[in-house]
């Protein structure tokens, strides 16, 4: 660019109106505070915001901005005295509505006035560190109109008037009162909780305090709670409807404070209607009520719900299971407690949020009372026996899982889970052995079950006893299709092959079979030996069945389906008319107990006795004498001659099970020491029994006494020794 | 387009701009006239006289307000400014603040 | 835009040290100075290009200043206005002895001009035309002269005035702004030419609050001008080798001092003793003083001392018991003196400490057991020491340990491990040659961390895999040299890198720019003594906000880079080769 061509373009800064006037200030101040008049006065239209904007502008261009903004603070005083009167003139309901109208007033012309005083707003204020245009307003409104003296406390008595009014049924205008608080809060979230929360949030706990306090004296626990949580739903509508969404929190305190915290002790005991009588009665909507409003209080509402309903489940589940006249009957009991479960079940997931906390109280509660009762292992055994013999025919599948899992959620409670176990292997064999089993697959899923919760080891001895019924199926084919032909008419013989150790056999001694009977046995001994070599059988004859032709005096025929014993016996009176029990005795060599049981089954049927006693009587004596019964009849003509089958042990029984029980867990008490030992080496008393206790607690407790004693087998068998300075102190050897 | 979408501005010398509101409302004072809540001049006729704001200078302020919707929907072009016209030009930005 | 009435706020010396507390000199790269460097405009914040469209306001002061010359005067705009165009014209660097005449007579209020070219003292007519609207001057840097300042006695306001490295600014130029007592903020660094007679000035300026005369090597004796001045509050005399024990005496009446700088003078115990008085004094710096650890007794009479440099003051472990009464100090620096574990034992109480400086101090793994009880430990400086891995442990619960220094210490990888609970860590330097892979394997749960600083260690491509867990990272360094390309690869998705330093890695190729091209933040990059050449260049197009490049030892010459810079790279303000 030459010199030339930039003087031509030399620039003359922007030619302002150079001010000539001396009054130019303030004419141009009286044409801004004319129209900040007018625009109060309502008669704005046709100002021209444009001119008003430029006299305002150069007004500050021209550096009169301290002039401009302290008219403003003046002329605004005026305007908000002048309104202040007519507010505080005005009558009665009309008060809150004059007020609110005003301030509507205000606010608009607050914002015209900004928007025509904005070039001061952004440039004259920031630099003078003074209050921009719009808090300036709402601060004068502040300080001229809501805290003038005759004004602060009507407004605030006003509003707690209304709110009072409100609660007690009253319909208020709910618009207004919005539109007032929310002036409050535009003023500043301080003035809105001086000058109205913190006044608000004091008389309502006054007003709740005395209420609730009417309500305790005079209502049921379900009806409080129905009142209280209608307050609590009322507080927090009127807090969405016209507070600061801020004061939710703090006015729901109150209600919660005064009307549930304060009487928390006294609604949970309140006599026929607290807690207890809730659940009693399973007043599920009540409950739920009572939960929901016990977990807004802060410190341990629902741990006293809690606390109650424990000890209440405790009381009734401690009930349940030392009551003598429920052991008599263990399928019932069992599902006593199922039906106990469930109803607590059913309450918590309807009435407590399936509350986590409630649930951990209910399992530790059946935890508590189920081993209460030392039989409850056995027990639960025979419920599932009950089940899988008779109770789940014709069930759906899922509707048997559900059963099932029931069962296991009892077993989970077990402590003495191997003594479960114990009876169960017992109740398991002779279901399978008498072929009651009602469904394969359950009896399977159950065992999936056990495995799933207690381990492989658990379980790997059932499994073997269905292995053992299978093989034995196959074996017995096998069998039939060898020696079919040299059978002949010789009875037929079916044969089921039990690992030892796999089932609960007890030692005892084989009778004598009838010769009819022997000579197949004989056939079948020959050919499993011979194509199992080095095995060992023995016949395990207190447990077979056997079913019998028979024809009775008047020629009836009858198929007998009678356990192996009971044809030994009956067997015999194909060649006698009358034994007597020494003959029956001498002839099969059952043992004793076994006989009378089953003679007892025998003869002393109500109805249908194949055989006769004399002399008629229930007990089995040793020198009564039998006959067959010629007048015996049924409808049908397969009879089922009842064996006393699986129940509830005899006290002697039940003892002998623990002892066997007992016995078992020494070689896993020894076990786990050994485990424990040999990776610490070095450990006291106390630390070995607490890591055996924690070790085999998932199947039972082991008893401090016993792991003593087992701890001294070891130190005799040398596998641990005592420190010779700390007898305390035991040492791994080996 | 409808009346109510445009608006009239009106330069010292008397010469008239229609533009649409929203071109007009990229300034911050423009926008404060037509949307101030009192029925100011302004609002009830749909035009604005600026008697400190030359012809020239109006159209130019015009075209930076069509440039700046361009710009902001991502045509970034450079807005050409006469040197002769630039200190009127930030004056009247100033007082529109644009 | 506007904002033309706020005093730019002088607070370098407090905040710079209470900010950083251990001192940053013996960061190889020094690059915080980098990070921290701000060139963002000063009041117009222009935004081109990213959507945001700029106000006309702003396109007319660019136009303006393009045209500057067309212009006369600017004396008849609003104040704020000519305020928006003269910063704009400093900021583009248009501003000349010419364009300033425009602004004769414009009442703006900061004139900042410091470091700016060219300023003398044909400029102070037009400045000092602003009159009483002046507040404040920056000319630090300028050629501005005794005569120069005769102008400002009209400026009858003034509150800040800026004169660093004016070296031709002498007793006499004090003695013509002595008539401004309202100043509040004077500096005066690195001048030789005041004396302690024109330092009589200073009595008049009875409103002071901050005084900074760092690196004046005259000033012997003048301080006793100050002892008037009861509003001081910050005394900035670094570096001041003539100060004496005397020199403090006049101090010790000034009851409002907070901060008192005297680093690197003849001060000792005795002057220290004057300064028992003051109780507002929560900074001093005493480094590289000829002090004796029996100053700690007059100095624990200070009760609001928070921050205390006794950096380099050769304290000896004798003497060091009187620390433990400091129990109310934040930062403490006893960087580079003779103390031992011995002397870490009194640390244990001053359990306020949020930095501590031990650098090159011959302490050990035993000491560090004393500091496993300051809890609000944020920064640790323990390079140069004999700390080792198993010293590590006592550090291990310091949760609020922000930073930590452990370069060229006997720290092995195994040790590592002990810092993985330090999760508000955010700074580790650990320029230590027996780390490898392993010790960076046991860092990475540290995901906070930003600045990491491995620069001897021997990492390898394997090793950077754990990088991978550091997405926070504003700053890395891997010079170690077993870095090739693929090792790269976990580096370039690093998104918030702004310093990169990978030299001395020599199998790098060009291969490894390309990699790093989507570090759009990067602000300094160094791949010095490795196999890039000027082809790999184009890559870096991309890396706009790049300030420094440093490619020595590299195919690529000053003049590929300078092409670089004038294409692609404007902000790029230093590189190498030069």
């Amino acid at each position: 660019m030459s010199g030339q061509k930039k003087k031509n373009f030399q620039i003359e800064a922007f030619k302002h109106r150079v001010m000539v006037d001396p009054k130019y200030a303030e004419k141009t101040w009286k044409i801004l505070e004319h129209a900040i008049q007018e625009i109060y006065n309502h008669n704005a239209s046709g100002l021209s915001f444009e001119e008003l904007y430029r006299n305002a502008y150069n007004m500050v261009l021209h550096k009169f901005g301290e002039k401009l903004y302290s008219g403003l603070v003046t002329t605004m005083t005026s305007h908000l005295s002048d309104i202040s009167k007519s507010i505080e003139a005005a009558q009665g309901e009309l008060f809150l509505e004059e007020l609110n109208r005003k301030w509507l007033d205000h606010n608009k012309a607050l914002q015209m006035i900004r928007d025509i005083l904005m070039y001061m707003d952004r440039t004259f204020i920031p630099s003078t560190q003074k209050t921009p245009v719009h808090e300036l307003g709402l601060n004068l409104w502040r300080d001229v109109v809501i805290h003038s003296s005759k004004t602060q406390i009507r407004l605030q008595d006003t509003l707690l008037e209304l709110v009072h009014r409100e609660r007690n049924g009253e319909v208020i205008n709910r618009g207004l009162m919005r539109s007032i608080i929310k002036m409050l809060m535009d003023l500043g979230s301080s003035v809105y909780q001086d000058d109205f929360e913190q006044h608000f949030l004091e008389v309502s706990a006054n007003f709740y305090g005395l209420e609730s306090q009417q309500y305790i004296e005079s209502c049921d626990c379900g009806d409080y709670l129905k009142k209280a949580e209608r307050r609590l739903n009322e507080e927090m509508e009127r807090v969405s409807h016209y507070l600061d969404a801020r004061s939710l929190e703090k006015i729901t305190n109150v209600v919660e404070k005064e009307m549930i915290e304060n009487h928390m002790h006294r609604l949970v005991h309140m006599e026929n209607s607290g807690l207890v009588n809730m659940l009693v009665n399973d007043k599920y909507d009540d409950l739920g009520r009572k939960y929901n409003l016990f977990r807004r209080v802060a410190n341990g509402g629902l741990l006293i719900v809690r606390d109650v309903m424990t000890s209440y489940i405790r009381d009734t589940g401690k009930q349940l299971v030392t009551d003598p006249e429920r052991l008599k009957d263990p399928v019932d009991f069992v599902q006593r407690l199922l039906d106990l479960k469930d109803k607590y079940d059913k309450i918590i997931s309807l009435a407590f949020n399936n509350d986590k906390t409630f649930q951990n109280a209910l399992n530790s509660s059946f935890e508590y009372f189920i081993n209460l009762n030392a039989r409850s292992p056995e027990f639960i055994s025979l419920f599932v026996d009950d089940k899988l013999r008779k109770g789940l025919k014709g069930v759906s599948e899922e509707d048997v899982e559900v059963v099932l899992d029931k069962v296991m959620m009892l077993f989970r409670y077990l402590q003495e889970k191997d003594v479960f176990e114990k009876y169960y292997k017992q109740h398991l064999a002779k279901r399978l052995l008498a072929g009651k089993t009602v469904s394969d697959d359950a009896e399977r899923s159950l065992i999936v079950k056990l495995k799933t919760e207690c381990g492989y080891q658990f379980t790997s001895k059932l499994e073997g006893m269905f292995t053992d019924m299978k093989t034995s199926q196959d074996t017995m084919q096998g069998f039939h299709e060898s020696l079919g032909a040299e059978l002949g008419d010789s009875p037929s013989l079916t044969v089921q092959v039990l690992t030892t150790g796999s089932w609960p056999t007890q030692p005892s001694a084989t009778c004598n079979l009838p010769a009819e009977i022997l000579g197949v046995c004989e056939k079948f001994r020959s050919y499993y030996l011979g194509t199992h070599t080095g095995r060992r059988l023995s016949w395990q004859t207190n447990m077979g069945t056997a079913d019998l032709k028979a024809i009775f005096g008047k020629g009836q025929k009858h198929e007998l389906n009678v356990s192996t014993y009971q044809m030994c016996v009956l067997m015999l009176f194909n060649n006698a008319g009358r034994l007597s029990y020494k003959e029956i005795e001498q002839a099969t060599e059952i043992p004793a107990s076994d006989l009378k049981r089953c003679l007892q089954s025998l003869a002393c049927a109500r109805v249908k006795s194949v055989l006769r006693k004399e002399p008629i009587g229930r007990d089995i004596a040793e020198d009564d004498a039998f006959s067959v019964n010629d007048k015996f009849s049924s409808k049908l003509y397969k009879v089922r001659i009842s064996t006393v089958a699986a129940q509830r042990e005899s006290e002697p029984e039940n003892q002998e099970t623990r002892q066997r029980v007992e016995e078992d867990r020494k070689p896993q008490i020894e076990a786990a020491i050994v485990r424990i030992m040999k990776s610490r080496r070095v450990l006291d008393h106390n630390n070995i029994v607490a890591e055996v206790i924690k070790q085999l607690q998932s199947r039972f407790l082991p008893n401090p006494v016993v792991i003593k004693k087992r701890i001294e087998s070891l130190i005799e068998r040398e596998f641990l020794e005592r420190d010779k300075n700390d007898r305390k102190l035991y040492r791994y050897l080996a | 387009m409808k009346k109510e979408d445009m608006v009239k501005l009106i330069s010292a010398e008397g010469f008239e701009f229609v533009i649409d509101k929203d071109a007009a409302m990229v300034s911050q004072t423009i926008y404060n006239m037509l949307t101030s809540p009192g029925s100011f001049a302004e609002t009830q006729h749909g035009e604005v006289t600026f008697p400190e704001i030359s012809t020239t200078i109006l159209e130019k302020i015009c075209k930076y307000f069509y440039w700046h919707l361009q710009f902001a929907s991502g045509k970034e072009t450079e807005f050409p400014i006469e040197p002769e016209l630039t200190l009127e030009l930030m004056m009247a930005a100033n007082y529109l603040h644009t | 835009m506007g904002g033309a009435c706020s005093r730019k706020s002088d607070q370098r010396d407090n905040e710079e040290i209470l900010h950083r507390g251990v001192s940053r000199k013996y960061c190889k790269s020094g690059s915080s100075k980098w990070l921290a460097t701000s060139f963002s405009r000063p009041a117009i914040d222009i935004q081109l290009g990213r959507g945001n469209c700029p106000p006309l306001m702003d396109l007319c002061i660019r136009k303006i200043c393009e045209d500057i010359d067309r212009y006369n005067t600017f004396s008849t705009l609003p104040r704020d206005i000519s305020q928006q165009i003269f910063n704009e014209l400093v900021y583009s660097q248009r501003l000349t002895d010419v364009s300033l005449k425009a602004f004769r007579d414009c009442a703006i209020q900061d004139l900042y001009l410091g470091e700016y070219p060219g300023v003398n003292d044909s400029w102070m007519d037009v400045i000092s035309s602003q009159g009483p609207s002046l507040l404040s001057v920056d000319l630090s840097g300028s050629e501005v002269t005794d005569t120069g300042l005769l102008h400002l006695k009209d400026c009858t306001n003034l509150l800040a005035l800026n004169f660093d490295y004016c070296d031709q600014i002498s007793d006499r130029g004090l003695e013509l702004i002595s008539g401004l007592s309202d100043l509040t903020s004077l500096s005066f660094r690195r001048n030789n030419a005041i004396t302690a007679k024109g330092m009589n000035a200073f009595t008049n300026l009875v409103n002071l609050v901050k005084l900074d005369l760092e690196r004046c090597p005259e000033i012997h004796g003048g301080l006793i001008n100050l002892k008037g001045l009861s509003k001081l509050e910050s005394l900035n005399l670094k570096c001041c080798n003539c100060i004496t024990d005397d020199d403090m005496k006049p101090l010790s009446g000034l009851t409002n001092l907070k901060a008192l700088q005297i680093s690197c003078s003849k001060v000792t115990n005795v002057g220290i003793t004057f300064l028992k008085g003051l109780p507002k004094l929560s900074l001093l710096n005493l480094e590289g003083c000829r002090v004796t650890a029996a100053c700690l007794d007059s100095l624990s009479a200070l009760a609001a001392l928070l921050y205390l440099n006794l950096n380099r003051c050769k304290l000896p472990d004798d003497g060091c018991e009187n620390l433990s009464r400091f129990r109310n100090l934040k930062v403490l620096n006893l960087g580079f003196n003779d103390i031992t574990d011995a002397c870490l034992v009194h640390l244990k109480g001053l359990t306020n400490l949020e930095s501590l400086n031990l650098d090159s101090c011959r302490i050990g793994d035993e000491g560090l057991v004393n500091l496993t009880g300051l809890r609000h430990l944020k920064c640790l400086e323990l390079s140069d020491t004999e700390v080792g891995s198993s010293g590590l442990r006592h550090l291990s619960g310091l949760a609020n340990l922000e930073s930590l220094n452990l370069s060229f210490t006997a720290v092995d990888d195994g040790g590592l491990r002990k810092l993985s609970g330090l999760s508000s860590l955010k700074s580790l330097n650990l320029d230590v040659r027996q780390i490898s892979d392993a010790g960076l394997a046991a860092l990475t749960s540290l995901t906070g961390l930003t600045h990491l600083d491995l620069f001897g260690a021997r990492i390898t491509d394997g090793g950077t895999n754990h990088l991978r867990n550091f997405k926070n990272l504003r700053s890395l360094e891997i010079c170690g040299g077993g870095l090739t390309d693929t090792g790269v690869k976990n580096i370039k998705n690093l998104s918030y890198l702004r310093l990169l330093n990978l030299s001395q890695n020599s199998n790098l190729t060009d291969k490894t720019l390309e990699l790093i091209s989507g570090l759009t933040e990067l602000v300094s990059l160094n791949v010095s003594n490795s196999r890039i050449t000027s082809v790999g260049l184009r890559h870096l197009k991309t890396l706009k906000n790049m300030k420094s490049l440093t490619l020595e030892g590299c195919k690529v010459t000053a003049n590929d880079i300078k092409r670089l810079q004038s294409t692609d790279l404007p902000n790029l303000v230093s590189f190498r080769p030069e």
